[in-house]
């Protein structure tokens, strides 16, 4: 089915958002927490090398994604043991479990190519393995938005679900108080009988099992493949967009749409410099292609000067919490 | 043994005598062998699947045929690469390969401080003292997919995505649109860069081009080709009108477990030839600083057609302009007409 250009635009810029988004809102909630993760790209690296090994191994894709969010929540766990329990620096922390994840999926991948070689087995996820758009009955046939918004991936939709709820969570519950409180405030949560490393922990493990979904994303239902280091950037474009929102959920999912608009646009423009008869765009032809490449970050960089003033951030942000301070 | 030797006589002493003399080279060429060491640095990730795996694949194969010790390092970045190759030279290693143009200045470099180490760098088309450029061009492939690819597309829009605008993937895209344009002077080729390692934006990137009515794609981006082979199985699982193709590159992609239906063909370089050639010289202490040009005069870079699309896609008539075009390419280069 072919679908038009402002159909296919849509489409995309859902498709490009959702694992942002998803792996933002764990993001969020940990930094409202008062923990900075920026281990993030690499949690989501691991979810995506689970992922796609859970699922080639159980030959089911469900089963692949609850490894992915494992494995996000393993490598969330020893970040947090170690910057939470033992108080170490999270920046240096999170770069670390970067370069772990970088290094310890890159051998994996090389050994399990190796034995699947030795085996003669191909590395290709099936259809069972892995998952494909998922068409709501009904509502994808609506002109123009139909294709676009109700013809995703799984997990987009239960990403819709999930930023409602952290939104509502957040503002209208005492738990959302309790998460954001641990952030500006952990002495008066301590106070009120809060065990603030507990909630933090749990905060940053919520964030683990977001990253790992969202790597999980990438693998088993964006490409149905692995490649080292396939996130290529994507968490700490993530922890920027945390700020661009200024650690809000709404501010986030708009940031993300932002993000994943322009991006998607840049790539049509490529296209369509080529392939158009617009003389504008064909007059376009002559720019270098890095310039569509930095338009995304251009537009990141122009709405953070503009909403940076807006609303600071958690004040014992990456502050670890010791009851004597 | 002295004694055991004289018990013989001399005609036997003297034919003995013969044979080991005329053994000794042989013997020597096998020890010499057995302690030639290689290493292989890239910049990237030898599982790849494309430029660097290949690379890594032909030097353990070349290794393994010349019973030498083979070291290999991924993720070398051009920093990191001087000191590394002088580690291998104080190490006595006879040959060190860079895979990539981007390890000629650092090769260059260190070359100066050695004469018993060879330096072969693969991908470069620059000439550096005391260094041997293996310059694959595969422009002239690239040229008989444009064609094939002309003469396949229904829509008369086809598209090139390139990992990164270096010379070498660059050179693709040259030689695709020549390609295509000698079939179909009106042909419109879109061009679009990515990432080596990006699946996800390989995949949009391939989507666009679609969408936009591209229904033949060479692609040259090592890892991430797996996005562009998942959006053209998607697009052909959904599109009704007219089936969209990929091109694989570098290495032998026809036979890609998601959409080997759609992969029309493969430019490939045959780094396994290349790398045997500088080795056996290496080992020998005759390989030269200079460039090598591998091309498809010498079959290292050659265009391999999908077996199982010959015949009803790619049709006995094609395939007869291929071989002429192939012929005219080999004849007169890449300006002459076809």
């Amino acid at each position: 089915m072919s679908i038009s250009l402002g159909t296919f635009l849509v489409r995309q810029t859902i498709t490009a958002a959702a694992p942002m988004v998803l792996a933002g809102l764990g993001e969020l909630l940990a930094e409202l927490a008062g923990v900075i993760d920026i281990g993030i790209e690499g949690l989501m690296l691991a979810g995506a090398l689970a992922a796609f090994l859970g699922a080639f191994v159980t030959g089911h894709g469900v089963a692949g994604l609850l490894v992915g969010i494992l494995a996000g929540i393993f490598m969330a766990g020893i970040f947090g043991i170690c910057s939470i329990t033992f108080g170490a620096d999270q920046i240096v922390v999170g770069t670390a479990i970067n370069l772990l994840s970088l290094g310890t999926t890159g051998s994996i991948w090389m050994l399990f190519q190796t034995w699947s070689q030795n085996h003669q087995l191909s590395i290709h996820l099936t259809k069972a393995e892995s998952f494909n758009r998922l068409a709501l009955p009904g509502l994808a046939k609506i002109p123009f938005l139909g294709p676009a918004v109700f013809d995703q991936y799984a997990l987009v939709y239960l990403t819709v679900a999930m930023a409602i709820a952290v939104g509502w969570i957040l503002h209208r519950t005492r738990l959302g108080l309790v998460i954001r409180g641990m952030g500006d405030s952990p002495q008066t949560c301590a106070a009120a009988g809060i065990r603030v490393n507990l909630w933090r922990m749990t905060a940053t493990l919520f964030a683990g099992g977001c990253a790992g979904a969202a790597g999980a994303y990438l693998s088993i239902m964006q490409t149905h493949s692995f490649a080292q280091n396939m996130t290529n950037g994507i968490g700490f474009v993530v922890l920027a967009l945390v700020i661009f929102g200024r650690w809000t959920v709404w501010g986030l999912v708009g940031g993300c749409i932002l993000f994943g608009a322009i991006n998607s646009l840049q790539q049509t423009l490529q296209t369509a410099r080529y392939t158009s008869h617009s003389a504008i765009l064909h007059a376009m032809r002559h720019l270098p292609f890095e310039v569509f490449q930095m338009l995304p970050y251009v537009a990141a960089l122009v709405a953070l000067a503009i909403f940076a003033k807006s609303r600071p951030g958690p004040r014992f942000l990456g502050v670890p919490w010791r009851r004597e301070v | 043994m002295a004694v055991l030797f004289k018990r013989f006589p001399m005609r036997v002493r003297y034919l003995t005598l013969l044979v080991v003399v005329l053994l000794m080279p042989l013997g020597g060429t096998i020890a010499q062998a057995r302690n030639f060491r290689m290493a292989f640095i890239c910049s990237g990730s030898i599982t790849d699947g494309g430029w660097n795996q290949e690379g890594r694949d032909a030097a353990v194969k070349v290794a393994k045929t010349l019973h030498a010790k083979l070291s290999v390092l991924e993720h070398v970045t051009p920093i990191r690469a001087s000191s590394i190759m002088r580690d291998f030279v104080r190490r006595h290693y006879g040959l060190i390969i860079g895979h990539g143009y981007e390890f000629l200045v650092p090769a260059a470099q260190t070359a100066r401080m050695t004469s018993h180490t060879r330096f072969a760098i693969s991908g470069a088309d620059k000439v550096e003292p005391g260094v041997t450029t293996l310059n694959f061009d595969l422009t002239q492939p690239s040229y008989e997919l444009g064609a094939l690819a002309a003469m396949v597309s229904k829509t008369g829009k086809v598209g090139f995505i390139g990992g990164e605008a270096i010379p070498s993937v660059e050179a693709c895209y040259k030689g695709f649109k020549a390609g295509a344009r000698s079939i179909n002077p009106h042909i419109r080729v879109a061009q679009a860069y990515t990432s080596w390692d990006q699946v996800g934006l390989s995949k949009t990137q391939a989507e666009a081009f679609i969408q936009q009515g591209v229904d033949v794609i060479y692609q040259n981006v090592d890892a991430a080709s797996q996005g562009v082979f998942e959006a053209v199985k998607a697009a052909n699982r959904h599109h009704g009108k007219h089936p969209v193709f990929v091109f694989g590159c570098n290495g032998n992609q026809n036979n890609n477990a998601t959409c080997r239906r759609y992969t029309l063909a493969s430019a490939v370089i045959r780094l396994d030839r290349a790398f045997m050639h500088v080795a056996k010289l290496a080992e020998r202490g005759r390989l030269k600083a200079g460039i090598i040009n591998e091309t498809m005069a010498n079959h290292v870079c050659v265009v391999v057609l999908n077996p199982i699309l010959i015949g009803h896609v790619i049709t006995p008539k094609m395939q007869r302009r291929l071989k002429l075009i192939q012929k005219h390419l080999l004849a007169a280069g890449i300006k002459g007409k076809h």
